[in-house]
């Protein structure tokens, strides 16, 4: 039987950012703040999908964004989540060529997140472009970096799982996969830039 | 393996910090003069990135599905069996009745219940009566006091005139008096065969046992009345009355 655990503000950010028990602050944030901000979506021209869609991305975008030490504390969780998700539900309107009138709310929402997390929220599409591209590679390739990039797992914890005759295959195998993955993605100049400006790498 | 291999192979290592710090060191100044291996490992940093945020995204999406079931899940019915129902239904009439019996345990009382019966009784209403005495008119004047001093001068007093003392003696609370006065005119009756105001004396006797809280003699008067359908005053005494007076006699 699942222990639900609750979070003060800033308990909740400390295990984002060490990466601890991730599963249990995922959880924390869909039980507390998913349905006050999935109303947002819906009383603006959005359904019940769009509000899911919106908030997972709220959710990934929140993470991120703490990992990277954007989030300043100077507000609320509360705050700062309602303002990705608004940001990012105007963002996708705007994509879809509804904003008309909304296009100076958006604008004007805008202004309430700074420039990086703006930035972020924009490169929206870009990652769901990454999305398509990851689906490119093998998933033994996919499998792989997402153990070592994602799980931080070592490639001896990776070994045990997979069927690779020694480290050293498996490292090579590894390096071909990440070296595939970014021919993929540099393939498209414009991706890539728009990526880089999203995801501010190298900071 | 050509230099661009080795210098990807090498880029790589740094990138998942495998490279001493005298390797590291060496590639940075390498990577100053560089720029197309800059840009490489810019892109390779780009890379990682987003394979990083592509497992949260999957990471995301799987807690998502779950939450999603779990927030949307409808509360599970309540399915109870008949028989446990119909015992819950049975124990809540039980505890009903059972608060309802308490109260009226705690409520009831010789006041409560002389209260609810007792009204004054009206000269007008004197069957057979045509001797419009003194005693009489004192009692239509309400001077209980007056009924009583001329009842006492009186040598002979008639069967109306003993009721009426009895009554003021009611009125008066000298609940003694009262009873004493209401037994003679029952035993005087019964001696002589007639039946004078009979029914009122029962039931004011009666009356007065209850206001005086002696409800073991109260009880088979009031029970008389009750099942003599040809009693004056049969109408008044209820079953839920006779209850009433059993619970009271029982709390006594």
């Amino acid at each position: 039987m699942e222990v639900i655990k609750n979070y003060g503000d800033e308990e909740l950010l400390q295990a984002i950012r060490d990466d601890i028990n991730m599963d249990a602050a995922m959880r924390y944030l869909y039980r507390n703040y998913f349905e006050g901000l999935s109303i947002y979506v819906q009383q603006n021209q959005g359904n019940r999908q769009d509000a899911e869609d919106i908030f997972q991305e709220t959710i990934v975008a929140f993470i991120q964004l703490v990992q990277q030490n954007r989030f300043r504390g100077d507000a609320s969780i509360k705050t700062f989540l309602f303002a990705i998700n608004k940001n990012t539900w105007l963002n996708e309107l705007k994509r879809r060529g509804r904003a008309g009138v909304r296009e100076a709310k958006f604008e004007t929402a805008k202004e309430t997140v700074d420039e990086g997390i703006s930035m972020y929220i924009a490169g929206r599409e870009s990652r769901i472009q990454v999305l398509e591209i990851m689906d490119k590679l093998g998933e033994g390739c996919k499998k792989i970096l997402l153990a070592f990039y994602y799980e931080n797992l070592s490639m001896k914890e990776i070994l045990n799982t997979m069927n690779y005759e020694n480290d050293q295959v498996l490292r090579n195998k590894k390096h071909k996969c990440l070296k595939q993955l970014e021919q993929l993605l540099t393939a498209d100049p414009a991706l890539a830039k728009t990526l880089k400006a999203a995801l501010q790498y190298g900071q | 393996m050509d230099n661009n291999n080795t210098n990807t192979e090498r880029l790589i290592r740094y990138l998942d910090g495998e490279l001493s710090e005298a390797e590291s060191e060496a590639l940075r100044t390498e990577l100053a003069n560089n720029t197309a291996m800059q840009q490489e490992l810019d892109n390779l940093v780009l890379t990682k990135g987003v394979i990083r945020n592509y497992g949260l995204s999957q990471k995301v999406s799987g807690i998502h599905q779950a939450m999603m079931l779990e927030m949307t899940a409808p509360a599970k019915p309540v399915v109870r069996s008949l028989p446990k129902m119909m015992m819950r239904i049975a124990a809540a009439i039980i505890i009903l009745a059972g608060l309802f019996g308490l109260y009226q345990y705690l409520a009831v009382s010789p006041g409560n219940l002389y209260n609810d019966q007792y009204t004054a009784y009206q000269v007008a209403t004197m069957r057979g009566t045509t001797n419009a005495g003194n005693i009489e008119k004192a009692y239509s004047e309400k001077k209980d006091d007056q009924v009583i001093l001329l009842y006492r001068q009186t040598a002979n007093p008639t069967a109306n005139e003993q009721f009426l003392a009895a009554q003021a003696y009611l009125n008066l609370s000298n609940l003694n008096n009262a009873i004493m006065l209401f037994n003679t005119l029952l035993e005087k009756n019964k001696a002589t065969n007639t039946d004078t105001l009979n029914d009122d004396a029962e039931y004011y006797l009666a009356l007065s046992y209850l206001k005086k809280n002696e409800t073991t003699k109260a009880l088979p008067l009031f029970k008389k009345i009750h099942d003599d359908k040809d009693h004056l005053y049969h109408d008044k005494i209820s079953s839920w009355y006779l209850s009433k007076l059993k619970l009271l006699n029982w709390k006594n």
